[in-house]
């Protein structure tokens, strides 16, 4: 019996909502997670409570401000393995990797290098490489899944042997769940000195991860899919890789000083982080990690596989129905009807209360690999418990019975 | 309606069977309309007789079902109409499926176009049902392609 699902549905208010009148059966987590109460009450304090501009203002509140947003960064950093010093925060993950594209890339990435990304990579981390590769004239090289719809290792290794500059891969993926094997993939890419970027959104959401030990050098995440706000999140650079990264958007905190002529840039991880940062953003994210520890010691990963188990061998019974992972996904499972567009099946789910992602999920070379145009996903997190997807299956089966 | 309903009665027939699906060799007027979010993707060819009227119009294209009928019921309604009269019907087919009200004058001659307020209720569905319309619209204005985002 899990102590998560129903036993923890009420600490996210949100949940409570009745849609049409019926239970609202959240299924969209890979796109963002709900918000824990004490992340709504944390944002709602720091405005009653602390609101003041950080790391300028010489008065108590601002003080206090500074202090719990620079607390945050601790927090989170540790989290993942790091010190604060290394953690920058972003908007999110594609601010992230946008910030490694422009920032590193077009200091590191020239004329004939190449660039490794493998196909079913979400658009944040494909478009930013396929720009920067346009602008230095480099080769954006997609990289194929095997059969067990993971990267493809044989191919990956040939294309590290040819020589590549960067290998940009998620660590775990939005449309088939799967989960890299992330360590040995940065080792092998090491071993042919390539440089490594993960993107952790989906993986860090139900998982803690010692980011350090993977032996990456830098690792995306959002914040909102960690329990946390929108409009926060971070990116994790290697040590090897922090002072030597040039600063890519000018403004104030990013600077030691500006004179007529010249400016001057700040010490990481200031140097990147220009304007009023997102400071109530990192003060409910840390908040959320505190949510995320609790759920991870109650068996956050076992409760998420148990659901994607239980949904892929439930949705394989219905008739008509197309998974697009074949075997053990985790997290998101997705699925597709032959003769009928996900947009019209998501409307009839809607009908019934229930929210499931329908499209492409951001993620078109993967589905055109698989020869499908967009599909329907539903994905889990620490809420969500076996009724829901009992839910999910009898609103499929009574839309299949007018539409098919 | 409930969307049961409209899918019933409507929608499907239209979809499974659309009307003036394909395309017309040397068109008068043509263009492209795409929702990029949904992948809704739709072309029209018209064909213009001496008077400036539709002689023959066609669609062709992938899209969901409120799409495709949308657009498979539109085809029907514009053959012998002049450009103002189709871009008269356009408007106040757009405020029927947008749920805005219509007075009685805009309200004739409607015929089966009228089913098409069933989607004013679902509002994320609105630029499916529109798309087809638009199309034409820019069309005739001499564009090649429109984009809803």
């Amino acid at each position: 019996m899990s102590l998560l699902g129903k036993k923890i549905r009420k600490r996210f208010p949100i949940l409570k909502r009745k849609i049409r009148g019926k239970r609202f059966v959240y299924l969209d987590s890979s796109a963002t997670t709900q918000k824990p109460i004490e992340v709504i009450e944390k944002i709602q304090n720091y405005y009653l409570n602390t609101n003041a501009n950080v790391h300028r203002g010489l008065y108590k509140v601002a003080e206090e401000a500074t202090l719990e947003y620079e607390d945050a960064r601790r927090k989170i950093s540790n989290w993942f393995g790091f010190h604060s010093k290394n953690l920058i925060f972003t908007r999110g993950t594609t601010e992230a990797i946008n910030l490694v594209s422009k920032s590193w890339g077009e200091e590191n990435i020239s004329k004939g290098d190449r660039v490794l990304v493998p196909l079913s990579e979400h658009h944040s981390n494909y478009v930013p490489w396929q720009m920067v590769c346009e602008k230095m004239k480099a080769s954006f090289v997609p990289i194929p899944l095997s059969e067990d719809q993971k990267i493809d290792k044989c191919i990956l290794e040939k294309e590290l042997k040819k020589g590549a500059k960067i290998l940009a891969f998620s660590a775990q993926g939005n449309v088939l769940g799967k989960k890299e094997d992330v360590k040995s993939i940065c080792a092998l890419a090491k071993k042919h000195k390539t440089t490594t970027l993960v993107d952790g959104a989906q993986a860090s959401g139900h998982s803690k991860m010692d980011v350090k030990d993977l032996g990456c050098d830098f690792f995306a995440f959002s914040g909102h899919k960690m329990l946390g706000p929108m409009g926060i999140g971070g990116l994790l650079v290697a040590d090897e890789f922090l002072m030597s990264l040039p600063a890519w958007q000018g403004g104030g905190e990013m600077i030691s000083d500006v004179q007529l002529d010249s400016w001057t840039p700040a010490l990481p991880p200031y140097r990147f982080e220009a304007g009023t940062p997102n400071v109530v953003g990192a003060i409910g994210l840390a908040q959320a990690v505190d949510v995320l520890d609790e759920f991870v010691q109650l068996g956050l990963e076992e409760h998420v596989a148990s659901l994607s188990e239980c949904t892929h061998e439930k949705l394989k019974k219905i008739e008509g129905l197309n998974l697009l992972c074949e075997k053990n996904p985790y997290g998101a499972i997705s699925f597709w009807v032959n003769s009928l567009h996900p947009h019209d099946l998501a409307t009839v789910m809607d009908q019934d209360g229930i929210a499931v992602r329908a499209g492409h999920h951001c993620a078109k070379p993967l589905h055109h690999s698989l020869g499908v145009q967009s599909s329907l996903r539903a994905s889990f997190h620490a809420y969500n418990d076996f009724d829901d997807i009992d839910d999910l299956a009898n609103s499929l089966k009574r839309a299949f019975s007018f539409l098919l | 309606m409930s969307l049961e309903d409209l899918y019933r009665n409507v929608i499907l027939d239209h979809y499974r069977s659309a009307r003036n699906k394909g395309s017309i060799e040397n068109p008068d007027l043509h263009a492209v309309g795409k929702n990029p979010s949904c992948g809704d993707e739709l072309e029209i060819f018209i064909k213009l007789n001496s008077d400036k009227k539709v002689e023959d119009v066609k669609w062709n294209g992938e899209g969901c079902a409120i799409c495709c009928a949308s657009s498979s019921i539109m085809t029907e309604s514009l053959k012998k109409k002049t450009k103002e009269e189709i871009f008269d019907l356009s408007k106040r087919i757009k405020k029927l499926i947008k749920g805005e009200r219509l007075d009685d004058e805009e309200k004739e001659n409607l015929g089966e176009l009228i089913v098409l307020q069933g989607v004013s209720k679902f509002p994320v569905r609105v630029k499916c049902a529109t798309l087809g319309w638009v199309s034409v619209e820019i069309a005739f204005e001499g564009k090649k392609e429109i984009s809803t985002e």
